[in-house]
Formats: C-alpha cells, structure tokens, sequence
C-alpha cells in the first residue's frame, strides 16, 4: 500500500509539473459526461414524448372519429357504443385556445378535453338533464405542465379565454408536453357548446384486441370510422424514426466518449513513459504501478465526470425551447421535458466512464507497468493483412445473419467494426506502396509519403474514428440521396393526374366542367387473412397503370386487377405476411362479404406505416369509403380550366397540382433527414477531435526530425507542407478505403435495417458526386482542424536533441 | 576558410557569457576539434556557426561570406549547399532507408550521386546496410549512417557535435577514423566538438574553451 501510496503521490507530481496532461484528460472526459447526459437527456424526453404521443391521450392505440365534420361524433354515438360493452372508449375534444394570464400576454395552445372522469357519459346515461355549468369542478379539472404554465407567467391564476370566459386556475402536471392545456370535458362544454366544439374522438384508454377491432368496426354506424395505431396520422412511425435516429446518437456519443477519453490517456501515457520505466527500473513492482496508474484514472474520472453531468444537464436544459420546437416540428408531436436526476446521470456516466477505460485501456495499462525499458515501449506494430481479409469475409456474410432490427442494427456496429480491422491492416501497406511509386528526385514529398506509413499506425484511434465516421458520412449520404431519388420517381409517378382535390365535407362527388375528369379515392379498413389491412381504390386507366411503379409484377396483372380477381399489396404488407405474386389472399371489407384475390403486383409504399392493398373502383365504391380525395385529370388543352374551376372551390374543399404536392412531399421528406445531417456532423466533430489530440502526441515526437529537417537546410514552410502532406495522405488513404465500406454499409442500412425497421426498402442509388462530395467535405474538415496544432509546431534547431523518451 | 572574429552569445539567466569576444581562422581542409567544460559553449559555438542561433554581436564568414544571415532563407540555402550536421542523438529519418537516409540532402541540394554515396558508405563500412531500416542498425551503424549522410552532399563544412558520445570506446575509435579520413579525402573542413581527448587528438587542430575564449591545446596560444 505504501509502494502504491508513493506511485500515486508520484503521478501526482507530473501532473502538477505538466497540468496540461491532466487537464486534457479531464477536459476530454468531461466533453464524453456532457455529451453523454445531454443524449440521455434529449432520449429520455424524447422517449416520454414519444410514449405520451402513443398514449391514450394524443395518439392511442384506438380512435374512433366522423368520417366527415358534416356528420360529427356525437353523445348518442358515444353512448351507443359503451352501452354495446366498449367502456374502455373515452370521449376527448381538441381545439386549439387563446389564452392569457391575468395581464400577461396571449398565447395560443392544444387543448385536450377529456371524459377521464366518466361524468360526461353518465350525464346521459343516467337521464339526468344536469347542465354542464352546474357540475362542481373536480380537483385538477385543468392542468398544464410547468414550463407551459411558466411560458404563460400563470402561476397559481385562473386563465382568460379569448371569449372572454376564464378557465379554473390550472395545477402544473409534469406528465404533460409542453404546449398543451388539458381539462376535464364538463369544464370544457362549461365554456363551449356541443355545436361550437363537438366532439373530436373516442379513444381506447387500454389495449384493444383485433378481436374487438374487428366487432367494432361492424357496429360502428356509417359516418364513423375505426383507426387503429400505427395507422394515425404517422406520427408513431416518425417517432419510430426518430427513437431510431436517438438510439443510434446515443450509440455514437458512447463510442465518441470513448474515442476521446481513449485517446487522451494515450497522450498522457505516452508523455509519462519515461517516468514509468525509471519507476520500474528502480523496484516499483508492475502490481503497484498499475494500480496507482488506475487509481489516478479513477480522481479524474470521477471529477470530470461531475463537472461533464453538471455541464450536459446545463446545457440541454438551456437548450430545450431549441429542441422543443425542433421535435414539434418535424413530428407535429408535443415534447415532454425530462427532469435531470443528477446523482443517477452521474453514477451513469461515471460508472460508464470507469467501465470503458477499465475495458480500454486495461491492456494497454498492464504492458505500461511492465515496461523496464524503452525498447521495449517501441510502437504498435502493423496487423498482418490475412487478419484484414478475415475481418472482410465476417463484414461480407454477417448481413445475411440478420433477422429483426436489432441483430440488424448490430450488424452494422459490427461492420464497423470489421472495417476498423481493415484498415489498420491495410492502410500501413497502401501508405507504403504510395511512398514506394514517390520519385526519389521528390525527396520532401517522399518523406513525407514514408513518413505517412509510420503516422498512420501512431495514430490508430484517430485513423479509426475518421474511418468510420467517414464511412457513416458517406452512407448516411448515399442512403439519403437513395431514398430522394426513389421517393421522387415515386411520387411523381404516383401523382399521375394533373391534380388531386381535398375535401372534408365528405362528398362522394364534386361539380366539375366536362373537361375535367374528376375519379374519387375510395379508402377502407379490411382485413387480409383475417390480419387488418388498409384497401384503397385504383384505377386502371393508362394512365394510372403507368403511374403505379411496382417492384415485381405479373404478366396479366391488369387484366386480374381490372376484372376483380387481383390486387396490388405494398411492399410492408407483403414483407409482414410473406406474401409474394402469384398468392391467393382473401380480403374482407368491412360490410362485404369475402371476396379471393391473387396478388398481381409489389409496389413501394415509402413511409406508409400501414399494410396496404389496391383494389379496383368498384370493389370499394361506397359513400362510407369515399375518402374526400379525388384525382383531377384535364381534357387536353383545358389545362387553364382547372386553376380557373379550383378557384370556385369552397372552404372546405382544397385543390393542390401534382408538382406542388411533389414540392409539399419532398420538403416534408428533407425535415425527417435533420438529424441525419446532425449525426454526420456529430460523427465529423469526433474524428476531428481524436486526430487533433493524436497529432498532438505525435507532435512531441518528431520535434529531432523536424529539427533536422530544418538543419539540412528545409525551410519552415516547406516543413510545415512537409507535415500537412503526411496528414493528407493519411486522410485519402482512409477515405480510399472508406468509399468501398461506405457503399456497403449503405447497402446494410437500406436492406437490412431499414427493412426490419419499417418493413420497406429502395433501390440503392450511388452518385459519383455524392461520393466525391462526402469525400472532399469530410476530409476538407478534418485537414481544416488538423492545421491547430500544425501551426503550433515549432522547428527550432537544438543540436543536442534529446529523443522525447 | 572559416573565419570567427570577436563572436560573443551571452543567454539570458546566466552568469557569464557562454562565448566573449571569441576568434578562430580554420583554413579550408582542415579538421578542428574543441574541448571543454560541459556546458561551457562548444555546441552554442557549432551553433552559430551553422546558423541556427545569432551571435549578440561578431562576425563568422565562411568563403567569405557572412553566416550570419538576415533572412532565414538565406540560412536554409547555406545549409542546403554548403553544411553537413552529424548530431549526437544520430537523428535519422527512421521512416527511410539507410540509402534514403544518406542520399536525402544530397537530393535536397539536387546533386545526387549513387556513385559518390556509395564510395562514402564504403568507406565507412556500411555500403551492405544499403537497404536496411534505421530501427535495425546499432548505435555506431547509426553514427555512421549519420556521418555518410552529412557527407554525401559534398558540403563544404561540416559540424559534429559529439559524434561519438553514445558509442562505446571501439566503436568511437572507427567513427572518429572514419569521419576525419572521409572529409581529408573530400577536402571538407571539419570541426568537430568532443569531450574524449582521444578523438581530439585525431584532429589537425585541438582547441579548448574556456570563459567563453578558446585555447590551442597544443600551446598556450590564443585561436587566432
């Protein structure tokens, strides 16, 4: 204890003699701490939002609503349906308030009006004809959560309507997202009429089998529709999406922590070595080293791992109105503010922390204090490259092995990994053949080429951490480019008309001039193999044969479709039930008898979280099924004719041109990529971050060469081109090898976790300016921060240079 | 003809100046050596002399021209053309070869010759190391290596500074040989500082500095 006492006060001693050592490694732990609670954090929230949005209150798992606001929701249909044994459907009413606080300012909020309580339906039931106005308010009748009530600086006072009415004072309720005011609907219809604000939705407040779907959806009465999650508003599939995207920056940000912390030990460590081996040459035993070298570890992890939780937690709070709004916007969903629990988030990162580098650096820490002299400290050396093509083969076969989304998802850190593999056994190797084929008559650039092959295997971590955020940029780029492509030719084959109309007055037909050829979609809930599904009329004009890309087909496909005895299904419905052309499925719509169909065709849904069939006109035509959308097709010549007719439309009834839908879809399409682009960045900023701290290290080392250098008459500059050039060909050898690793791993993200994920895949689609773009742009990056410590390296000529060690 | 007239470094934080008013004529050929205290200034001396540091005041001219340059690039043409450095700690390009190693500033000043490079390694007993990485070699290969490469150039002056502190006796005794006889043969002018008087004694001219002043150990007389 002594023996390990005296190491430590030793280490000890370094430290306060280079502060910048420690300082580095605690700055760098505390960056992975902060980093690593702001995403548990933003996970957490978006988890709870994610969960709320998927509970009874916003999107159930149930929803019954009107087919059209002619015909609304009401009481009756209410009562009806729990008197028929559905108690678990609930009444709510959403609008949207102004509010404002005593003499505050207004702001406008969702409002959630909500029979929890049950009084609503039993005011009916019972016969009791007690006006709304006459119930007492329960407790909590309205509740907002706290940065909603703090945002309307209302605090314990009752808020004013823009009707001039006032709301009881509101408790705060930290269940509830941001934005939005919830009541107990005899407080609402206290403040509104039936006729003013009917009823929005009856919502299942517990799971419902399909089972009673199924019952449900035959008593439902005509103007009443059953939607079933994830078939509402795709809000379940965006945040699908999206916990997708946050588990994935949670795995980067655990991998960038390590990364970073990794390699700044690597710095501390390699500075050290001299001492470490004067302390082993003078008796100190590798037992006691190690563990003084650990216990040193553990003081500065578990300071920075304080400051990093206390910093994240400040900084994702500051930072929340920001994050709010983003998430609100790309999935019209609410946001829920998570409370940081800083003695859990600390035990986390800590614990985290101590348990990568015990895993990390364990290895590297017993070869330290075993060292008894500086030979045997020598550098890595390089993986011999059969180790590369082993790890090739294991990247090539291991998507095969994938079956749901999880082993897909870790196929793709293990690809990653494999890559890593690669690379340090072959970019030594290709760096040698490029200095190799440098003329000699070059002398500056082929040091710095064969300069280059001994850079790369110092800086390991660095290399790999550019690899693979390289590798992630470049198919993260391609996937995205990928699914753009596809997504437009799809859609812009899909919208084959020359525009489409929207009403919600729920007619089945609309006046139009004789030029215009107006075709109603028909749209229903049927079951297919007794499984549900989502049927939808097509037509087969030319037309609309030629819009409909499909992914296989059968040679006389429209010929069965035309006569009623085939169907087109969308590629999730034929990946969930392993449905393939040429199968005989039976689908049974809702009041219809069961009718065979063969499946004629595959087509690609993107997005459609809903499995879906195509079925012809007449199998769907029916008031009930009218869906309000219909597909607009001008005589040609009259193309004028339609913007002149959609200027007639009423307010109910919205027109929009196949190019300005392609235009609404695409842009609704770049939102959901947001954090995509964030997690390039992200990944960027690491192998930015592990290449500037490896040159660093490296910087210290090569101080007699560059002395050298400068002693053999090379200019400053020349030096300074001398080092950029080593970094740039470590950089193009990286990215060389990266551009083949980035395509397959684009192909994995595409057929494999995509596929599993959300049940659709796209054709891949490689673009020689992608490439090249992610290439140059990543690179460009990298070599941008790589010249910090290039202009901080000092070519001052000391003859008697002493080696770093 | 290295010419050194009233040089004089003072650093600051120490008492004395490391050289006061110090001058030596070395004609060209002629191999120097210079003794002394350790750090009594003999390295701040090859110092100035390559250019690496400014005297505080003096003048050094080699064939006739000045070495103390007003412009770094100056400098760096100078050492390119003119110097040959052999360090202590060897410094050698590790990532090069042997043969790399050596022909590197010949290639810089853009007169290699394989011929002249090779007859210098032959010399220096080390032509069969032509293809063998630095990490490979030992310390008096390394020393070698390091002489052959200062040589291969054909510099007009060469500096060593220590060229055998790190070597054992015999091996100090074929270095010392072996770098004196190469530049008698070259007709490169050598000067070269060491604390063993052995290989002082190899030298045409021994000196030895003290307070700044250098003395002639074969007499009492001053340098110049």
């Amino acid at each position: 204890m002594r023996r390990v006492w005296l190491a430590f006060t030793t280490l000890l001693s370094l430290a306060r003699a280079r502060p910048w050592e420690p300082v580095l490694i605690v700055f760098s732990i505390m960056v992975a701490c902060a980093g690593l609670t702001a995403v548990s954090l933003i996970n957490d929230s978006a988890s709870q939002s994610n969960q709320a949005s998927l509970n009874a209150l916003s999107s159930p798992s149930l929803e019954v609503t009107a087919k059209r606001a002619s015909q609304p929701l009401t009481k009756t249909d209410y009562a009806q349906l729990r008197q028929a044994g559905f108690d678990k459907l609930v009444a709510v009413t959403r609008n949207r308030l102004t509010l404002r606080c005593a003499n505050g300012e207004s702001m406008a909020l969702d409002s959630l009006a909500l029979d929890g309580t049950g009084a609503f339906f039993h005011q009916r039931i019972n016969g009791e004809s007690v006006s709304p106005d006459t119930l007492p308010a329960p407790v909590d009748a309205v509740a907002a959560a706290p940065a909603t009530l703090s945002a309307l600086g209302c605090a314990g006072k009752p808020l004013n309507l823009a009707n001039g009415k006032k709301l009881p004072t509101p408790t705060a309720n930290a269940q509830l997202p941001y934005g939005l005011i919830m009541m107990d609907m005899p407080v609402y219809y206290s403040l509104y009429s039936l006729d003013e604000s009917p009823l929005s939705a009856l919502i299942a407040t517990r799971p419902v089998s399909d089972a009673d779907i199924t019952t449900l959806r035959r008593l439902l009465p005509p103007h009443l529709q059953a939607s079933t999650a994830p078939q509402l508003t795709g809000n379940a599939q965006m945040s699908e999406s999206f916990r997708l995207n946050l588990w994935a920056m949670g795995a980067l940000m655990a991998v960038v922590s390590l990364f970073i912390v990794v390699n700044a030990l690597n710095l501390m460590y390699r500075s050290r070595l001299a001492t470490l081996v004067r302390l082993r040459q003078a008796g100190l035993s590798a037992r006691a080293l190690s563990a003084a070298l650990f216990g040193e570890l553990a003081l500065y992890t578990g300071i920075a791992s304080l400051a990093g939780v206390a910093a994240g937690a400040w900084l994702t709070l500051s930072f929340t109105p920001a994050i709010a709004s983003t998430f609100i916007s790309m999935f019209s969903a609410n946001y829920i503010e998570a409370q940081p629990a800083i003695a859990v988030l600390f035990l986390k990162a800590w614990g985290l922390s101590m348990l990568a580098l015990v895993v990390f650096m364990l290895l590297p820490v017993m070869r330290l204090s075993r060292l008894l002299t500086f030979n045997q400290a020598r550098g890595p050396t390089v993986l011999p490259r059969w180790l590369g093509l082993i790890a090739l083969a294991v990247a090539l076969l291991a998507p095969a092995l994938a079956f749901d989304r999880v082993s897909a998802l870790a196929i793709v850190g293990l690809s990653l990994l494999c890559g890593c593999v690669c690379i340090l056994a072959w970019l030594p190797p290709l760096l040698a053949c490029l200095a190799r084929a440098t003329p000699r008559r070059l002398p500056v650039l082929h040091f710095s080429a064969a300069s280059a092959v001994q850079l790369s295997q110092r800086t390991r971590m660095a290399v790999c951490a550019f690899f693979i955020a390289l590798t992630a940029n470049i198919a993260m780029n391609i996937m995205t480019d990928s699914f753009r492509t596809a997504t437009y030719d799809w859609v812009e084959h899909r919208l084959s008309a020359d525009g489409y109309v929207y009403t919600s007055s729920g007619a089945e037909t609309l006046a139009a001039p004789e030029d215009l050829q107006l075709t109603p979609v028909y749209r229903a809930d049927v079951t297919l193999n007794d499984l549900p599904a989502r049927a939808r009329s097509y037509p087969a004009t030319l037309r609309a044969r030629q819009g409909l890309v499909t992914d296989t087909i059968a040679p006389d496909a429209w010929a069965l479709f035309t006569r009623g005895e085939g169907t087109f299904i969308n590629q999730q419905l034929a990946f969930r039930r392993g449905l393939s052309v040429g199968d005989q499925v039976t689908i049974t719509a809702s009041r219809n008898s069961a009718s065979a169909y063969t499946v004629v065709g595959i087509y690609p849904d993107y997005g459609n979280p809903d499995s879906q069939v195509l079925l012809p006109l007449d199998a769907l035509a029916s008031t009930e099924n009218a869906s309000g959308v219909f597909s607009v097709i001008a005589a040609p010549g009259a193309q004028t004719l339609i913007d002149n007719w959609a200027k007639t439309l009423d307010e109910e009834t919205d027109y929009y041109s196949a190019s300005a839908l392609l235009t609404l879809s695409m842009q609704a399409f770049e939102r959901t990529f947001t954090i995509t682009r964030a997690l390039n960045i992200a990944t960027l900023s690491v192998a930015a971050l592990s290449f500037l701290l490896a040159i660093v290290t490296v910087s210290l080392d090569i101080r007699p060469q560059l002395a050298l250098l400068r002693s053999l008459g090379l200019g400053a500059l020349r030096i300074h081109l001398a080092l950029f050039t080593q970094y740039l060909l470590l950089c193009v050898g990286t990215a060389l090898l990266s551009v083949p690793a980035g395509i397959g791993l684009a192909w994995v993200f595409i057929e494999k976790v995509n596929r599993f994920a959300f049940d659709w895949v796209y054709p891949l689609q490689i673009d020689a300016g992608v490439l090249l773009t992610s290439v140059l742009v990543s690179t460009g990056a990298i070599l941008l921060i790589l010249l910090v410590p290039l202009s901080k390296v000092r070519t001052r000529i000391d003859l008697r240079q002493q080696v770093a060690l | 003809m290295l010419k050194i007239a009233h040089l004089s470094k003072h650093f600051p934080g120490t008492a004395a100046p490391q050289l006061d008013g110090l001058s030596l004529t070395v004609p060209a050929g002629q191999s120097v050596s210079i003794q002394g205290a350790s750090g009594c200034g003999k390295s701040t001396l090859l110092s100035l002399i390559a250019g690496f540091e400014l005297p505080d005041s003096g003048d050094i001219t080699f064939n006739d021209t000045s070495l103390i340059f007003t412009h770094t690039r100056d400098a760096d043409a100078f050492r390119r053309q003119q110097l040959g450095v052999v360090f202590q700690s060897f410094n050698l390009l590790d990532c090069l070869s042997v043969w790399d190693n050596i022909a590197f500033p010949a290639r810089l000043k853009g007169n290699p010759d394989d011929t002249y490079q090779r007859d210098i390694m032959h010399q220096l007993d080390i032509a069969h190391l032509e293809t063998a990485m630095i990490g490979s070699l030992s310390g008096g290969e390394q020393q070698r290596v390091a002489i052959a490469r200062a040589l291969a150039h054909r510099p007009a002056l060469l500096l060593a500074d220590e060229p055998t502190g790190n070597l054992d006796e015999a091996t100090s005794e074929r270095v010392t040989t072996a770098l004196i006889d190469t530049c008698r043969h070259t007709g490169t002018t050598l000067m070269l500082v060491t604390h063993a008087s052995e290989v002082a004694d190899c030298t045409d001219v021994s000196y030895r500095l003290h307070n700044g002043q250098l003395q002639s150990n074969q007499s009492a007389v001053p340098a110049s």
